[in-house]
């Protein structure tokens, strides 16, 4: 059982909620979700919010009905011991994939932008004593980061007013010229950008009080949601569409027209700024992919994060270049819509009827 | 226990060291391009001309040119660096010049790099020279350094002066997007020093034709709002100068009338500096008269033109696409060049100095 020391605050869920789903997707997504919907895009990310809220919903549904409150039990009652694990170890794939996204993604920039003799592995050994820091004690040190992770990002928000000098309404005009559709199409690859909430399914019963900290975790949500769409609106008023096809980083972009008098380039202070952002996103997937394995069998914590981060060295070292750093966004969001708008859906609808049969039979 | 330790120091020390041998730029080891300049050649070559400062005592600086020849810009850029004492970076590029002819022959390939490189900003200034950008560069005389010369000239220009706002973001904008043409400044050497002489109109990324700087101001009241710039009209009875100029421009599409009209409306403030005729303010409404119709004229010939050409730096078709549904752009291209489009200018004097 998890001793009252090691919970935290509902009041946390909303930073652990935000923090993992802010990552290496802010600084790009705007010239990926616009494949469909064009400059009506900013209206997909919306949508996307509202279905990730619905999917929360579920989780805590879910959850609350849930003996130890987390997905390896969930797993295990709904489908059986072996399965279940089975189906937990992909489960850790896909957070292991997540966490290998975020940190080769984040390094991808820091080679583009200021390093570009930056050698990963190396660069990697600095950052893995850290997250094995992170991720080996208590669970709030893990929500300490964070917290940060939240804190520290958020001076940078007021640096979009600057791009707003050269805002141009007319790139966002006419609003709703594309179809419903359209929207959708470009609000399921939006996904991605909000997928780090599924660590929920790992660290609710860490939580004080876990059933009453919904309004939290929306809360989170819809903090995120306004987040990106803040910046999506002023990057869809500061590049035309056209323009947009050809930048890789755009909100990245958009610090580019900033100028001090004692800095020239703003990115550099941006990025590593943003350093804050990425590495909750990564301490979290790591965490929760150590906590599943020690639940599931039952290996030592330890133990278990230092292979995995082993892991996590390997897969981020064997992807190398834009090509490379694409193919693994690009698997990561396919995935991840899957498993949240799919998987997370059937596993309710099989979790209700076998808790309703179980009921039954006893 | 003491193992853990050991394992984090040893694997923090290995990624130090691999990770020292990053190339580094050490500030006084570098030269730092501020201005640079091309020229098109024979043979499909580029020249290009770079300025870097190299400052001396106090307040005094002294910039170094350096020229050469090659395919592309970056291969230039090495021929450059075997004539340089140090590294050159591309860090502080404020102002790129491009000549005439290249820009006959389409620019996109030579300000294509300035978008890709990560250490240039966007507020970088283009412009183009008439004849040769290597002598407009050269003929500076200067106590700055051509980088901030040309960057303050731009800026105070752009601030009180005919140039409507411009720099590498707000060029490729236009270059790139579908519904307009972007425009640049275009210098030119009169009497031994440069001097900024009209404004470059471009098809794509082709320039195509010129207005003359003392002209561009009703370009500017069409492009964007005014925030201080100044007039002169002539007339018969009197000349008068307008200063510290505002304004505001209001566009607006009736997709009604057949193919679609377009009206910009334009609100104008100012105040009167010079005047040679008898007590203005008797005659103020006559005077506003004047300049409302004598605006109206210049912008209606200066938009005939741009249909004329079939260019579209006012970006005319942006504005009809953002307001208009039913846009293709098969019948923009088509209704254009005949496409009604009225200017309504608004003059407003509000004072006229410590004189009546």
């Amino acid at each position: 059982m998890i001793s009252l020391d090691d919970k935290v605050t509902g009041l946390m869920v909303f930073f652990l909620i935000t923090s993992s789903q802010i990552g290496v997707g802010v600084l790009g997504f705007e010239s990926i979700i616009n494949k469909y919907a064009g400059h009506d895009a900013w209206m997909s990310l919306i949508i996307s919010g509202l279905a990730v809220s619905g999917i929360i919903y579920l989780m805590y549904k879910m959850l609350k009905n849930a003996e130890k409150g987390d997905i390896v039990e969930i797993h295990q009652f709904t489908y059986g011991k072996w399965l279940g694990n089975f189906v937990t170890i992909i489960f850790t794939m896909y957070l292991l994939l997540m966490a290998t996204v975020v940190l080769r993604t984040y390094i991808e920039i820091i080679q583009v932008w200021m390093f570009p003799h930056l050698k990963v592995w190396a660069f990697l050994l600095i950052l893995i004593p850290l997250i094995y820091y992170t991720i080996s004690d208590q669970f709030r040190t893990v929500v300490g980061v964070c917290f940060l992770g939240i804190v520290y990002p958020s001076l940078l928000i007021p640096t979009v007013i600057y791009p707003l000098r050269f805002a141009d309404m007319n790139h966002i005009l006419p609003i709703m010229d594309h179809t419903i559709t359209e929207l959708m199409q470009s609000s399921t690859l939006a996904i991605l950008n909000f997928m780090g909430f599924s660590t929920l399914l790992v660290f609710y019963p860490f939580i004080r009080e876990a059933n009453k900290s919904q309004k939290y975790a929306q809360y989170g949500n819809l903090y995120t949601t306004g987040l990106y769409v803040v910046v999506c609106l002023v990057s869809y008023l500061f590049y035309n569409q056209s323009e947009l096809e050809e930048v890789i980083w755009a909100s990245l972009g958009l610090w580019k027209i900033i100028e001090m008098p004692f800095m020239e380039r703003f990115e550099y202070f941006g990025i590593a700024t943003l350093f804050f952002m990425i590495l909750p996103n990564a301490v979290l997937y790591m965490w929760a992919s150590t906590r599943v394995v020690h639940r599931t069998f039952g290996f030592d914590h330890k133990k278990t994060a230092v292979v995995l981060l082993v892991i996590l060295f390997l897969t981020c070292v064997s992807s190398t270049g834009r090509v490379g750093v694409n193919v693994l966004n690009d698997g990561a969001g396919k995935i991840g819509l899957v498993f949240l708008f799919i998987y997370i859906p059937v596993l309710f609808v099989i979790n209700l009827i076998r808790r309703k049969v179980r009921k039954n039979v006893s | 226990m003491y193992l853990k330790y050991i394992a984090f120091f040893v694997l923090v020390i290995v990624s130090l060291l691999f990770n020292t041998q990053m190339p580094t730029k050490i500030i006084d080891q570098i030269q730092m391009i501020t201005v640079a300049g091309f020229d098109a050649t024979d043979q499909d070559k580029i020249q290009g001309t770079v300025v870097t400062p190299k400052y001396l005592q106090q307040a005094q600086v002294e910039d170094y040119i350096y020229t050469d020849t090659a395919d592309t810009v970056y291969g230039d850029w090495v021929k450059l660096n075997a004539k340089a004492t140090e590294r050159l970076l591309n860090g502080k590029l404020k102002v790129a010049f491009y000549n005439q002819k290249l820009a006959e022959q389409g620019l996109s390939e030579f300000t294509e790099f300035l978008l890709r490189d990560p250490s240039i900003g966007g507020n970088v200034f283009l412009a183009l020279a008439e004849g040769s950008s290597e002598e407009l560069i050269k003929s500076v005389k200067t106590g700055k350094g051509r980088g901030i010369f040309f960057s303050d000239f731009f800026e105070h220009n752009i601030k009180h002066g005919n140039l409507p706002q411009t720099n590498l973001k707000l060029f490729n904008s236009s270059l790139k997007s579908d519904t307009s043409d972007p425009f640049m400044p275009m210098f030119s050497i009169e009497g031994g020093v440069p001097e900024l002489t009209a404004l470059a109109f471009f098809n794509g990324d082709k320039y195509v034709d010129k207005l003359p700087i003392v002209k561009a101001n009703v370009f500017k009241l069409l492009y964007e709002n005014l925030s201080d710039g100044q007039y002169q009209y002539k007339s018969d009875a009197y000349n008068i100068s307008i200063e510290n100029l505002e304004s505001d421009r209001d566009v607006v599409y009736e997709a009604e009338k057949g193919s679609g009209g377009m009206t910009f409306n334009v609100k104008v403030r100012g105040v009167i500096r010079e005047y040679t005729g008898q007590e203005p303010t008797d005659r103020l409404p006559v005077i506003q008269k004047d300049i409302e119709q004598d605006l109206e004229q210049k912008a209606e010939k200066l938009i005939n033109r741009f249909q004329e050409l079939n260019i579209d730096p006012l970006a005319i078709e942006e504005e009809v696409k953002s307001r208009n549904r039913n846009y293709t752009k098969d019948q923009f291209k088509s209704a254009y060049p005949d496409m009604p489009i009225n200017v309504n200018v608004n003059v407003r004097l509000t004072e006229s100095g410590t004189r009546r």
